[in-house]
């Protein structure tokens, strides 16, 4: 205030005064301003004492009333925005989240898309057919090994026999003769069951 | 002497089938019948083997999920190919059940020339 009075003396006067001025200010009733300079307290009449009316004191006032509404109406602009931001950062932050879940329904869905469960199921369940099916003829896969065995003893004994009668020919030729020359029940008593 | 032999052959002919179907099915993602020392695995031990190595598959094919591509029936068919065949040929793997008691009287030849000791 004393700033804004000080400037508007300094534009009334193109001179600086040579001696501090007063400022006397009347009672609120007053009307007029009186400010005088050191000259102008021993001369009264001279050109150097000026006088700040009421008038330019309501502009002043005005003015700054003015500037004070136009501070308040800045601050709520402010107040306003800043309102306005948090809920858009609220926004921000729940969209975000809304993106994020719609991503991982997303993920779910194309998951239930590629049929990756169904297929495990189905897999599962042909494992589980081929097992029971496997345990089923297991007693013939047994067999089947168990005939690998005999059939690589039996080779072995095969050669053992060729061999043998290799060296002894007619000893194989009177055997021949021997089986076939005997009847069943012959054979049987020599606990021969098979002529074969 | 010769009837044994022969026999042996139609044995080993059909033990030969047998064991190159199973090939067969051991390519397309059957455990092998085998042990570590070639020997052929008790029941409980294949069906324990079987029921892990089916595991491992069905897992395999639910941690395939990154493929982003939709499922075609060519990719069905290519997942399931191979289980449709295994379980299918395991199923017929004995349309006839071989019945070696034919080969009994085979085997009893072995048996009497042992006996004999003329071998």
């Amino acid at each position: 205030m004393e700033k804004e009075i000080r400037e508007k003396w300094g534009e009334s006067t193109s001179q600086p005064p040579e001696v501090a001025p007063t400022v006397t200010t009347a009672p609120p009733t007053s009307a007029t301003i009186e400010i005088t300079t050191g000259t102008s307290a021993k001369n009264n009449s001279s050109s150097s004492s000026t006088t700040m009316t009421t008038e330019d004191l309501i502009k002043a006032m005005e003015e700054l009333k003015l500037q004070i509404s136009e501070l308040k109406e800045a601050k709520e602009k402010l107040a306003k925005l800043e309102v306005n931001y948090d809920k858009s950062k609220m926004t921000v932050a729940e969209k975000t989240r809304e993106v994020k879940a719609l991503e991982s329904r997303v993920k779910a869905l194309e998951k239930d898309l590629s049929l990756d469960k169904p297929l495990g199921e189905i897999k599962g369940i042909l494992w589980t057919n081929s097992s029971q099916s496997i345990s089923n003829v297991w007693r013939s896969i047994q067999t089947i090994y168990e005939q690998i065995d005999l059939i690589a003893v039996a080779q072995v004994e095969i050669q053992k026999a060729r061999t043998l009668l290799g060296h002894m020919p007619e000893q194989a030729n009177r055997l021949i003769h021997f089986l076939n020359t005997k009847t069943s029940e012959e054979l049987a008593a020599l606990d021969i069951r098979d002529r074969t | 002497m010769q009837n044994l032999e022969r026999r042996c052959q139609d044995m080993q002919v059909e033990i030969d089938s047998f064991i190159e179907r199973f090939a067969v099915l051991h390519e397309r993602g059957l455990p092998s019948l085998l042990g570590s020392n070639e020997c052929l695995l008790r029941q409980v031990e294949y069906t324990h083997k079987l029921d892990k190595h089916a595991a491992n598959q069905v897992n395999a094919s639910l941690s395939t999920s990154a493929e982003k591509a939709l499922p075609s029936g060519h990719t069905l068919y290519n997942n399931l190919e191979n289980l449709f065949y295994i379980e299918h040929e395991v199923k017929h793997l004995f349309t006839i059940q071989p019945n070696f008691f034919r080969y009994i009287d085979a085997d009893e030849t072995l048996r009497k020339l042992q006996r004999h000791n003329l071998l």
